[in-house]
């Protein structure tokens, strides 16, 4: 066995291959220490085969222990070596012995997804304990859990878990073709998987969802979602979705019910004036001043008479420095963060406006978008109205209001036209709508 | 994918040229046109120009006249043009002023260009300037905030909800102006050292002004046309002293009665606490000084009506509801006019006085 494992992983220093006699028999071991659990196994395996040894025991325990897997295919060998199992071969016939090392015993915070009142854990970057974690939360028999392994390299086990009572049959199988027809190298994050999956570059919008609330997860799929986890990644990825489900979230569901309906109506609000709002003010600055009030419009007026430049110049200095702002505050260490928040409020909030760079409303202007923003649930859907903004500012530019009437219209055609595996993204009441309508999506 | 790459960057060119920024606009505050004396340029057009700063105190406001001679308004203003450094702006131009002598003696066809420019909302206010609409513009009150605001908040229920100052829309203006059986109303802004005095109105007809109110019976106008809460019932009392009564709430319905001369009946009722009165007056009689101020304000509402129908205006709309309710053609309408010279009035007052406004 060794000469075969040896001719297909070279020599490398971190595996180790052996030939343990313990003066009756000897046997032949393999492994990665670094991905194997060491005390686990010199527990099963080597106590028993150097002190304790007792050749008929040691073979009834190869033989009956779940833990060790007769595998007599060599060429299955290195895939399980690099999965973190020991192999050994005691009298001509190879075990594989699963002594996986786990990084994680315990379920993690949020951090993305912070809940006040809710469950306070989330999925972790290890896919046993994040099915434990939905299985403990979704405790019935119906839920099914079919795996796979994808990437070329990285061989990332992905489970695909639905409720096989409430599932919607077709977004099953069209999710289950998408990731076969896909074939990438390396799968590292939920939400490359989600990229391949769905054909993300013509998309504006996530069709996908991604979570690292095991509650959410449960809940979606008792409504009859389907969940792809992943090794190695926090978030599990939700299909189908609607718009309405990332302006959700959990904390609604947790509070009284008219204030979580207040809550969801302000993040609406705050979706559109995030959205909307720079491109509000170029179009009521340059096009059409009569939309104020005349005192709010002499006072735009009177604050805008430093700024030697054109209103969409000034929008975009700001929210060039506000996206500035808000990126390097993602990526910088905790140490230095603060700093940025610092200096960025001391530019954004005063000095550009003291130099004359920009008017004082556009700062008013700029802090509600940035703050709206977050009032967005989820993080990719607040990416796609970040986005979103730039397209309102480029129509107002150049059209002024009429250009952003048309563009809200042309959204939410383009919501309309959008489906999230098989099913309308925008349908306000999907059971009902699916009751009416007779033909297949 | 390329070709809708090409047909966005094509849309790109068809972007209009109606951009220009906020700063680079003059805010006409207030607009006046006045005749002028010169036979060849009739129109004198005064405009008030808004110069803006950031800050926004009490009497920091300043503005900016520029005066025209022209043949007419659009010339004027096309002309305007040239005096200043920045494109005027009428869309927050609310209030048009327009000069007592340029109304007696000019056709108020005249007056459609401000229904006719798209930047001139509908929504702004009418009024006639006493003397003239010039000296109303030269006027900037001490208390102003914003350039012009001092005339916006007088009209409409913006700021003050005098009951003696009645607003005129342009859009009702200009339907008054073409609508049969009802008159424009308009009214007039006097100048008093550095405020406002806007407690007049004028009635026109369809062609000149008729008629100019006295302070009361403005009021009394205001209160059945736009059924004006906040104006107040007045009743003398025999040994000197006032009930002053303050209307809360007013109805007024209209009915005429089709007969040889047309009767038209205004039914009011009205409501309010005392504001004024002499001790113990509503113990002693409650009903009664319900019913002797009901008497004395359909009598005075009575002579009024009758003024303004002796003086051949209509601004009540008396005729437009009697065509509406009697499904009128051209003929019903000759008729109407025919007839309304004798109309006969009667008021039916309904006074309910809630309380005399104290609790003892």
């Amino acid at each position: 066995m060794l000469e075969r494992i040896e001719a297909v992983f070279g020599q490398p220093k971190d595996l180790v291959t052996e030939v343990m006699d313990n003066g009756y028999t000897s046997m032949e071991l393999c492994f990665f220490p670094s991905m194997c659990d060491i005390d686990h196994l010199k527990d099963a395996v080597l106590v028993p085969f150097s002190y304790r040894f007792d050749p008929d025991e040691f073979r009834r325990m190869l033989k009956s222990d779940i833990s060790f897997i007769r595998s007599d295919e060599p060429q299955k060998w290195p895939e399980l070596l690099l999965k973190g199992c020991a192999l050994l071969q005691y009298e001509g016939v190879v075990y594989c012995f699963t002594c996986v090392r786990k990084m994680l015993t315990e379920p993690g915070n949020t951090e993305v997804e912070a809940s006040l009142q809710g469950p306070q854990s989330s999925f972790t970057e290890d896919l046993d304990m994040n099915m434990n974690l939905l299985r403990l939360r979704y405790n019935s028999p119906t839920m099914n859990a079919d795996v796979m392994t994808k990437g070329k390299l990285s061989r990332t086990r992905i489970m695909i878990v639905y409720d096989r009572v409430t599932v919607d049959k077709s977004s099953l199988d069209e999710v289950k073709k998408r990731l076969e027809s896909i074939d990438p190298k390396l799968i590292q994050a939920a939400g490359q998987l989600a990229m391949l999956i769905g054909n993300a570059r013509f998309s504006m919008f996530p069709i996908t969802l991604q979570t690292e609330r095991p509650d959410r997860v449960a809940q979606l799929l008792q409504r009859g979602k389907i969940a792809l986890m992943l090794d190695g990644s926090r978030f599990a990825v939700t299909l189908p979705i609607r718009f309405f489900d990332f302006m959700h979230a959990m904390d609604d569901d947790y509070e009284p019910y008219w204030m979580g309906r207040i809550l969801i109506l302000f993040r609406y609000i705050g979706m559109m004036l995030s959205m909307t709002l720079p491109a509000l003010y170029i179009a009521a600055c340059s096009y059409n001043p009569e939309v104020f009030r005349v005192q709010l419009a002499f006072s735009i007026d009177g604050s805008r008479a430093a700024v030697p430049y054109p209103s969409f110049v000034e929008v975009f200095i700001m929210l060039f420095m506000i996206e500035a702002l808000i990126e390097s505050s993602i990526r910088l260490p905790r140490f230095v963060g603060s700093t940025a928040a610092t200096v960025g409020g001391l530019i954004l909030g005063q000095a550009a406006q003291q130099a004359g760079l920009v008017s004082s409303i556009m700062i008013i202007v700029t802090s509600v978008v940035a703050i709206s923003n977050f009032l967005i649930p989820n993080s990719s859907f607040s990416y796609s109205i970040r986005a979103m903004k730039y397209i309102f500012v480029i129509v107002a530019t150049f059209y002024g209001m009429v250009g952003i009437i048309v563009a809200v219209f042309l959204i939410v055609v383009y919501l309309c036209h959008l489906r999230s595996f098989g099913q309308p993204y925008l349908a306000v009441n999907l059971k009902r709508d699916q009751k009416h309508s007779s033909q297949p999506r | 994918m390329k070709r809708i790459a090409i047909t966005l960057l094509l849309c790109l060119l068809v972007s209009g040229c109606g951009m220009k920024d906020i700063d680079k606009r003059f805010y006409v505050v207030t607009t006046g046109v006045d005749l002028s004396d010169n036979p060849a340029k009739p129109y004198r057009i005064s405009l008030r120009l808004a110069i803006t700063s950031a800050k926004a105190e009490s009497g920091s406001s300043r503005t900016e006249i520029q005066t025209i001679e022209a043949a007419s308004i659009a010339e004027g203003v096309r002309h305007l043009k040239a005096y200043v450094d920045k494109e005027l702006e009428f869309g927050h131009c609310r209030v048009f002023v327009l000069g007592k002598s340029l109304l007696e003696s000019s056709s108020p066809d005249a007056m459609s260009w401000f229904a006719r420019r798209r930047d001139i909302q509908m929504i702004s206010y009418f009024a006639v300037g006493e003397p003239d609409a010039l000296s109303v513009l030269k006027i900037t009150p001490e208390s102003e905030r914003y350039p012009g605001n001092a005339l916006f908040l007088s009209f409409g229920n913006e700021g003050t909800e005098s009951p003696y100052t009645v607003t005129s829309y342009l859009f009702d203006n200009s339907r008054r102006l073409l609508e049969k059986g009802i008159d424009p109303v308009l009214p007039i802004i006097r100048t008093q050292e550095k405020t406002y005095v806007i407690d007049r109105v004028m009635l026109l007809d369809k062609k000149k002004p008729r008629l100019t109110l006295t302070p009361g019976e403005t009021q009394l106008y205001k209160m059945i046309s736009s059924h004006s809460g906040k104006s107040e019932l007045v009743l003398p009392l025999e040994d000197g002293k006032r009930v002053v009564m303050t209307v809360s709430d007013i109805k007024a319905k209209v009915h005429i009665k089709r007969d040889s001369v047309p009767v038209i009946t205004v039914k009011i009722r009205m409501g309010g606490t005392l504001e004024e009165s002499p001790p113990n007056l509503l113990e002693k009689d409650w009903h009664g000084l319900e019913r002797r101020m009901a008497d004395r304000y359909s009598e005075q509402m009575e002579q009024l009506l009758i003024k303004i129908r002796d003086a051949g205006v209509d601004p009540l709309g008396f005729g437009l509801k009697y065509l509406s309710t009697y499904f009128g053609k051209e003929k019903d309408y000759k008729w109407w006019q025919s007839v309304y010279p004798e109309a006969k009035f009667n008021v039916v007052t309904d006074v309910r006085v809630r309380g005399p406004g104290v609790i003892r």
